[in-house]
């Protein structure tokens, strides 16, 4: 995020220039059209940009909030219900769950996935043999679709047929273990499987970070005789304070739309255990045909992820001033 | 020394496991692949089976896998070419022009970056019913051209790369300004077009929901939800084709990254560095 501001600046800089070499007086009469037709000229580039945009990102986004506002299924004639969906929501059991199975999830994965990204980021970029080797052999998993990655860990996890639980048993467990069929391991099952899908990129990440840092300052803290431990501590974490910022933000939008793991791997259950809320989302929308209540619903995690948002840009980006 | 020594091997104990957590699962899917579904069901053995060709041909059965690939193929590329080209042209005009309103149009499209896609799937799903373009490619591939991130990144690019006075040398020479945009500032931008155009692909390629919930024919599906699709079909009863089902779309992304990686992975890096 530093290194974003910078370039902010920089690109001011050089637009402030720019506007200079354009118009070096705006009160010029001909300078004036002169701007009227660059305006046109920008408004012409940016065109088929913004038609999309607004099309199809901004468009659904405002129908979705009147939606919410309607009963009746998908294709016939909406009735307006006032602000019922959302006094439904209160009572809702079901979305209450789910609202929670996702904030536990944000919870949990970020910081696993910001821990352990940093540290085997910090392990690969030491000066050892065969890091260039690891570095690709960690990112791999990254490449793998959501239902790619779902249906290996399926295969691995599964009672009875599954790969790790026939390691277990000639490892000398007897007892059948059921990763996804109990609340708690189906948790934790989860989180592995994204820990080991999204681990790579953020190593990658981090490493970008650690590799930006210079040299002079540890040796200069060589030479003060500076142990490892200070080093971390007063050099290296230091310096990674904007990429753990961008890792931390990339996280927890990312945790936020968990929908592929569950859905696939335990389909929410045991229960509605590890139902997240975009897969009730989807539920309600596609499988219930009740698109009101379901935008409803959305415009819910849209709220918690602003709230998120802003607690995190307080905490976050602000004190890196 | 000797306690210097002792942290290396620890870290390259603890290297190889690692490593081995990575890989051990795509090791495990290809050998499964070759096995019957009785042999899975056995327990695992490091060495491979003689059902490969039996498991191929009873996937196929169900699923064309091969035709999932050529969606995902087509639905990737388009979107990656042409959301390379448009972020660019729009790049070059919040970049190089200063028109009313361009600060808070940039503002917001930033914080527009935060809002979830699928806020919108109610809304967009509804859309493409109405213009009646369910169950076709064009809801994956021509929203995803509009791409807020690749413009800003490519923005910020073009204002630590493009020089107003090569702008100002192309117009003296009597260039358009779109032909100024083909000839100058896209040359410029193709490196960072190209690292963008990375994660576009990724993105696109590992798409889920939004395909889930736009397709409904099966011979349109791509490769995520395909395979979604033969995890809940019979098939998956039968192991070793399910197997090799994963396999198969597996492989040549393992093949492509590995010819790739170094550039993907310093392209990343890049990414974070200047984004």
């Amino acid at each position: 995020m530093g290194a974003l501001n910078r370039e902010q600046k920089d690109m001011e800089e050089q637009s402030a220039k720019h506007k200079v070499v354009h118009y070096p007086q705006k009160k010029n009469k001909v300078k004036r059209n002169e701007s009227l037709k660059s305006n046109a000229i920008a408004w012409a580039f940016l065109f088929p940009f913004m038609l999309l945009y607004v099309w199809f990102m901004l468009y659904p986004i405002i129908q979705g909030f009147f939606t919410s506002l309607t009963t009746g299924s998908f294709g016939m004639a909406r009735e307006f219900s006032g602000l019922d969906n959302y006094v439904r929501l209160l009572s809702d059991q079901a979305f209450w769950q789910s609202l929670w199975n996702t904030v536990y999830f944000v919870l949990i994965s970020t910081p696993t996935i910001v821990i352990f990204g940093l540290i085997l980021a910090l392990i690969v970029n030491a000066k050892l043999k065969g890091t260039t080797f690891l570095r690709s052999a960690f990112f791999m998993p990254y490449m793998l679709s959501i239902s790619v990655m779902a249906s290996i860990w399926v295969f691995i996890l599964q009672p009875y047929t599954g790969f790790l639980n026939a390691i277990l048993g000639q490892l000398g467990v007897s007892e059948e273990i059921f990763w996804l069929g109990n609340e708690h391991l189906a948790w934790i099952s989860i989180l592995v499987a994204t820990l080991w899908w999204t681990l790579g990129f953020n190593m990658v990440l981090f490493l970008a970070g650690l590799q930006d840092i210079s040299e002079e300052m540890y040796e200069a803290a060589d030479i003060d005789g500076a142990s490892a431990w200070a080093k971390f501590w007063h050099i290296t974490l230091p310096s990674l304070k904007g990429v753990v910022t961008l890792v931390v933000i990339l996280q927890s939008v990312a945790s936020f739309k968990l929908f592929g793991q569950p859905w696939l791997m335990t389909g929410g259950g045991p229960g509605d255990a590890t139902r997240p809320l975009v897969q009730y989302i989807y539920e309600l929308g596609f499988i219930q045909w009740d698109p009101g209540y379901a935008s409803a619903v959305s415009y819910v995690l849209f709220g918690v992820m602003a709230i998120f948002a802003a607690i995190q840009y307080k905490l976050l980006v602000k004190k890196e001033g | 020394m000797s306690k210097k020594l002792n942290i290396k091997t620890v870290v390259y104990v603890f290297l190889i496991l690692v490593t081995l957590v990575s890989a051990l699962p795509f090791y495990m899917m290809i050998i499964n692949a070759t096995r019957d579904t009785k042999d899975i069901l056995m327990g695992f053995t490091f060495l491979p089976g003689s059902a490969l060709l039996e498991n191929y041909r009873t996937m196929m059965e169900y699923v064309n896998i091969w035709n999932g690939f050529k969606n995902s193929l087509i639905v990737s590329v388009l979107v990656t070419v042409l959301s390379g080209y448009f972020s660019a042209l729009t790049a070059f005009g919040f970049a190089v022009y200063n028109f009313k309103g361009k600060q808070p149009l940039f503002i917001f499209m930033l914080l527009m970056m935060m809002v979830p896609g699928q806020l919108g799937l109610i809304g967009f799903y509804e859309l493409n019913r109405f213009i009646g373009t369910l169950d076709t490619f064009i809801p994956l591939i021509v929203p995803a051209i509009a791409s807020p991130f690749v413009v800003f990144f490519l923005r910020q690019y073009l204002a630590s790369t493009l020089h107003p006075s090569l702008l100002e040398a192309a117009r003296i020479d009597g260039a358009g300004e779109l032909k100024i945009f083909h000839t100058v500032a896209l040359p410029i931008m193709m490196p960072a077009v190209a690292t963008m155009s990375i994660f576009t692909f990724i993105g696109s390629w590992n798409n889920y929901i939004v395909p889930l919930v736009v397709l409904f024919s099966p011979e349109k599906f791509t490769v995520p939800v395909l395979m979604g699709f033969l995890k809940g079909s019979q098939v998956a009863q039968n192991l070793g084709s399910m197997y090799i089902g994963i396999a198969i779309s597996v492989v040549p992304i393992m093949v492509a990254f590995l010819f790739f990686s170094k550039y993907i992975i310093s392209s990343i890096s890049a990414g974070s560095i200047k984004g």
